[in-house]
């Protein structure tokens, strides 16, 4: 291994570099450029629960969309409530709105008996669409987004498949 | 150029293309399955009663609650395709508020997930059914004007890959996306309401006529 990385000449070896970080900026620009299509900070997410079973599976691809001012109820929304790092996808069972700029929701989520307030902040009771609701659900692929549950459940994997896709393309003789 | 990784790669992107070209195919080709059917439904009865928030503990305060019977009759038939993972199908009730603050206000009352197997019944016909989830007003009352409330039936298709659909059941009769206007109000209490006071109109009606009888 170290013999060939050694064999390769700089400029070659600086070219694969250069071709790895530029696969890499891609892939960033992509997912920004996607984030303001959709005014989403996060368009595409992995489902992480069960609770919306059976319509999502965990591991399932949902893309978002946040450009509606409004989450009807019915809509699947993913939320973020402020002070809690999880992003949860439930559906919305209830939605209050009037002269106040923002509209209230609450949510539950398919597979739950109950709805969704034991999940919120202390003493909240419902959501607020404007900040805490990050995009609704439109388009869905199942089980393709499991590999980044491995990830996170294994940290060790991640090392290995950076370490193996970086060895790969700086061994790439072409 | 043929080392065992390349053939591994060009396998594995082969396979990526195909699955996802056909996942692309089965997405677009379920737009033009058609989805209409139609429902009838109305509203049994309303009861207000007093009740607290929600299950966790000391939070909830008390506040009114609005339980409500319904009847529902539709055919689910047509939303089902080979693309179709299951109906999520919910009745909604629309109503009035506080004008200020929350105006327009609409909650899912009732619901029911129909997965796309062999075993599921698609025809419905419920009758006297109860409504899932009673539900409280924002503001903890509702509110005393105007209490015009509609209702709704609407569904949301689930796909096995895609663009989930959402869409409202029109009423079989009048075509309209409202099965029933009804009023948020107790229809016991408004029954013994329009009893006590008919009872009270007709005691000022024979009332009057005696004493119109004596002043003759």
């Amino acid at each position: 291994m170290l013999a060939s990385l050694a064999a390769l000449r700089p400029r070659q070896l600086a070219s694969q570099i250069l071709s790895f970080a530029l696969v890499l900026s891609t892939a960033f620009m992509l997912w920004k450029g996607l984030s303001l299509v959709t005014n989403s900070p996060s368009p595409i997410v992995v489902v992480l629960s069960g609770s919306m079973e059976p319509a999502f599976q965990r591991g399932d691809l949902l893309f978002l969309w946040n450009r509606s001012p409004d989450a009807k109820v019915g809509e699947i929304v993913v939320y973020n409530v402020e002070g809690k790092n999880i992003p949860i996808v439930h559906r919305v069972v209830r939605n209050h709105q009037g002269g106040l700029p923002y509209t209230k929701l609450l949510t539950k989520g398919d597979n739950n008996h109950a709805d969704d307030v034991e999940l919120y902040a202390r003493g909240q009771f419902y959501l607020n669409r404007e900040k805490e609701v990050i995009g609704s659900v439109v388009g869905y692929i199942p089980f393709v987004g499991y590999v980044t549950i491995m990830l996170s459940e294994h940290p060790w994997l991640k090392t290995v498949m950076l370490g193996i896709m970086g060895l790969m393309v700086v061994l790439q003789r072409e | 150029m043929h080392s065992s990784s390349t053939r591994f790669q060009n396998i594995f992107s082969f396979f990526t293309t195909v699955a996802f070209t056909v996942a692309g195919v089965i997405a677009l080709s379920s737009f033009v399955f058609p989805t209409h059917t139609t429902a009838t439904g109305s509203i049994r009865t309303v009861q207000i009663a007093p009740g607290r928030q929600n299950q966790y503990g000391t939070l909830g305060r008390r506040q009114e609650f609005a339980h409500i019977k319904f009847d529902l009759h539709t055919d689910l038939t047509p939303l089902f395709h080979y693309n179709t993972k299951q109906v999520f199908l919910y009745l909604t009730t629309t109503y009035p508020g506080d004008s200020n603050k929350y105006a327009n206000n609409t909650v899912i009352i009732w619901d029911k997930i129909v997965p796309n197997n062999a075993k599921s019944k698609t025809k419905l016909a419920l009758k006297n059914q109860r409504a899932k989830y009673p539900f409280n007003d924002i503001s903890g009352k509702f509110a005393s004007g105007d209490r015009k409330a509609e209702l709704r039936l609407e569904y949301n298709i689930q796909p096995h890959v895609g663009a989930l659909v959402w869409g409202t059941i029109k009423d079989a009769d009048t075509g309209s996306n409202i099965l029933a206007d009804f009023v948020l109000e107790d229809t016991a209490k408004a029954i013994k309401s329009k009893k006590s006071g008919k009872a009270k109109a007709d005691a000022e009606a024979t009332k009057a006529r005696e004493t119109l009888k004596e002043d003759l």
